[in-house]
């Protein structure tokens, strides 16, 4: 198993009384990258401003490529790359000047990097502008840029994409996964789960201050059996021919469409079978089950009971 | 550290207060200038005339601009979420807090010389350099004069950092910038209404230490050891005051 860049161990955290994260584990491995995913409130931000130092967890440890958090601090965080909710700059410096404040930081980066990092992310030319004129967008994208200044092996992204237009997020995910090629660790949090499922590979999911299940994506996403929409105009015999075949294990009739829930890899049977039996099959569709699905599944979807959309 | 440092210098030079503190200096300067050429008595020489301004500039002027500096550079970098930009770095939170009290203090002395300068150039292209130094209605030598002035500028950078220490402590308490300037320009305030009323209680405000004409006149050997101990007391108190308070907090903006 590759070694674990960040191990984080029974953090329990409460503001006043209201407790915000109970018990809460993970690891993310060398050149893992983990979606951390969760309705409002769940306390993803509050677990990355803990493992960031900003906020200190009333119990628990959190260890960054080997170096505890408490009492190694500098070592801790020398390799990690942030950008915690929207990012936040300096309005009325410019954005080469925001980016060479966190240069200034870390002695051993070359201010050659600003320059490349902003060519990454696409903002050179608007680098000498007072980031106060960027719009959403824009200062996502100089968020990305500042993480990527220190030359970090770890990255947090908290709702990377938000506020990107199409354009910025096919780019961002495709910058991800060049960065991720090269070894780097990530773990992003967002609520778009289709971004998520293309980008990580691993994910915890967390509801009001608990992860409920975690695990890597295709562990996660995969199931005993799948799902197969027929769709046929002849909908009463398939349901009857499907009926008593062993494989199939629930049928449900739509319109013109028969839903079945068969054994793994057993689709090449089904084919088999509809023609055998000469039915007229317009499309036979799998129906791979999504993060979306599996996360309305296991969250009940929406947001935190006692949870608040924090502005 | 030195990085730490940098930033605050850079912000400080891209600050718009800054260049407003500078014009404010300069009107300052200019105001005596314009009165005198109405009424059309010259009644100062430029050898003088920065230590004529210097109570104003040191007591309140310099004071109130600290005041805004420091509001924006703890409590609205807090809730602006800028401060925590720098917490996620190898850096520590006492760290931080001496990078801003250094910058301060380069921010302070760059402040006075400012003034200093400002003074001598205007005074002497209004009034010509003049014969020689009065002050308080006694006249000193040139380099008497130039010395004089020149020590109590620089000396009050002293009192000066150590009223900002006090004023980080309460941006530090407090959640809103204006709350820090309305607090701040408060207690200096009634510092100085106090320091007018009750003598006897003078010696234990910080504001009462920014004008050290006196002790650079007498050399009080006595006096100037106490109010060293003071400062040094009143800045410990507040430096330290200051790190605990940042230790503790939870960043969450
Ligand atoms: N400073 C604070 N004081 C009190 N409660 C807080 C504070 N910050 C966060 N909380 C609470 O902690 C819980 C978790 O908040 P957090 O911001 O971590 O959620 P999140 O999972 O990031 O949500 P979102 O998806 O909306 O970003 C929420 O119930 C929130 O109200
Ligand atoms: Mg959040």
């Amino acid at each position: 198993m590759a070694q674990n860049i960040l191990q984080v161990s029974n953090i329990n955290k409460s503001f006043g009384k209201k407790s915000v994260l109970r018990d809460v584990s993970l690891s993310v491995s060398q050149g893992e990258s983990l979606g951390f995913i969760g309705p409002n409130g769940a306390g993803k931000t509050t677990l990355i401003r803990i493992i960031l130092g900003l906020v200190r967890s009333d119990q628990g440890s959190v260890i960054i490529n080997g170096h505890p958090l408490r009492g190694e601090f500098k070592k801790a965080i020398g390799n990690v790359g942030s950008v915690v909710e929207t990012p936040r700059f300096y309005s009325y410096l410019s954005a080469y000047h925001n980016l060479q404040m966190t240069c200034n930081l870390h002695p051993q980066v070359k201010k050659e990097k600003i320059a490349e990092v902003l060519e990454l992310v696409g903002l050179t030319a608007r680098a000498g502008d007072k980031v106060g004129t960027y719009s959403l967008g824009m200062k996502q994208r100089l968020g990305l840029a500042r993480a990527l200044v220190s030359n970090p092996t770890l990255i947090f992204l908290d709702e990377p994409m938000n506020g990107m237009d199409p354009q910025g997020m096919i780019e961002t995910r495709a910058l991800i996964l060049k960065l991720k090629e090269r070894g780097i660790s990530f773990f992003i949090t967002s609520h778009l789960l289709s971004e998520v499922e293309q980008v990580c590979d691993h994910i915890a999911i967390i509801k009001t201050g608990q992860i409920i299940t975690r695990g890597s994506m295709e562990q996660l996403l995969t199931r005993n059996f799948e799902t197969v929409d027929i769709y046929t105009s002849e909908t009463a015999t398939v349901t009857s021919v499907l009926q008593n075949v062993s494989f199939v294990h629930q049928i449900k009739t739509g319109e013109n469409r028969v839903t079945a829930e068969i054994d793994r890899k057993s689709s090449a049977n089904l084919n088999r079978l509809l023609v055998e039996r000469k039915i007229p099959v317009d499309y036979l569709v799998p129906n791979n089950t999504t993060l979306e699905q599996l996360f309305i599944e296991l969250t009940g979807g929406g947001e935190d009971s006692d949870g608040s959309d924090k502005k | 550290m030195t990085g730490l440092i940098k930033n605050e210098l850079l912000k400080l030079t891209h600050n718009r207060k800054t260049y407003g503190f500078m014009l404010a200096l300069l009107m300052i300067n200019v105001i005596p200038v314009l009165l005198t050429l109405l009424i059309g008595i010259r009644t100062m020489d430029g050898q003088s005339y920065p230590s004529t301004l210097y109570g104003v500039t040191v007591s309140w002027v310099l004071p109130l601009f600290l005041i805004a500096i420091i509001a924006e550079m703890i409590t609205e970098e807090y809730s602006a979420g800028t401060l925590s930009l720098s917490l996620v770095h190898p850096v520590t939170r006492v760290q931080l807090i001496t990078a801003k009290v250094i910058a301060l203090l380069m921010l302070i002395l760059a402040g006075l010389l400012y003034a200093l300068l400002l003074g001598y150039g205007i005074g002497t292209l209004f009034f010509g350099w003049g014969s020689g130094f009065f002050m308080r209605g006694i006249s000193y030598t040139t380099w008497e004069g130039i010395r004089i002035t020149l020590v109590s500028y620089f000396a009050s950078a002293v009192p000066l950092l150590s009223f900002s220490l006090l004023v980080m402590f309460l941006a530090l308490i407090m959640s809103s910038g204006a709350s820090v300037v309305g607090a701040s320009a408060g207690l200096l305030l009634i510092f100085t209404i106090l320091d007018l009323l009750a003598k006897e209680i003078s010696p234990f405000l910080i504001s009462s230490y920014f004008v050290v004409t006196h002790l650079v006149l007498s050399f009080n050997r006595q006096e100037i050891s106490f109010a060293l101990a003071f400062l040094l007391l009143h800045s410990l108190l507040f430096y330290l005051a200051a790190i605990v308070v940042l230790q503790k907090r939870d960043i969450v903006n």
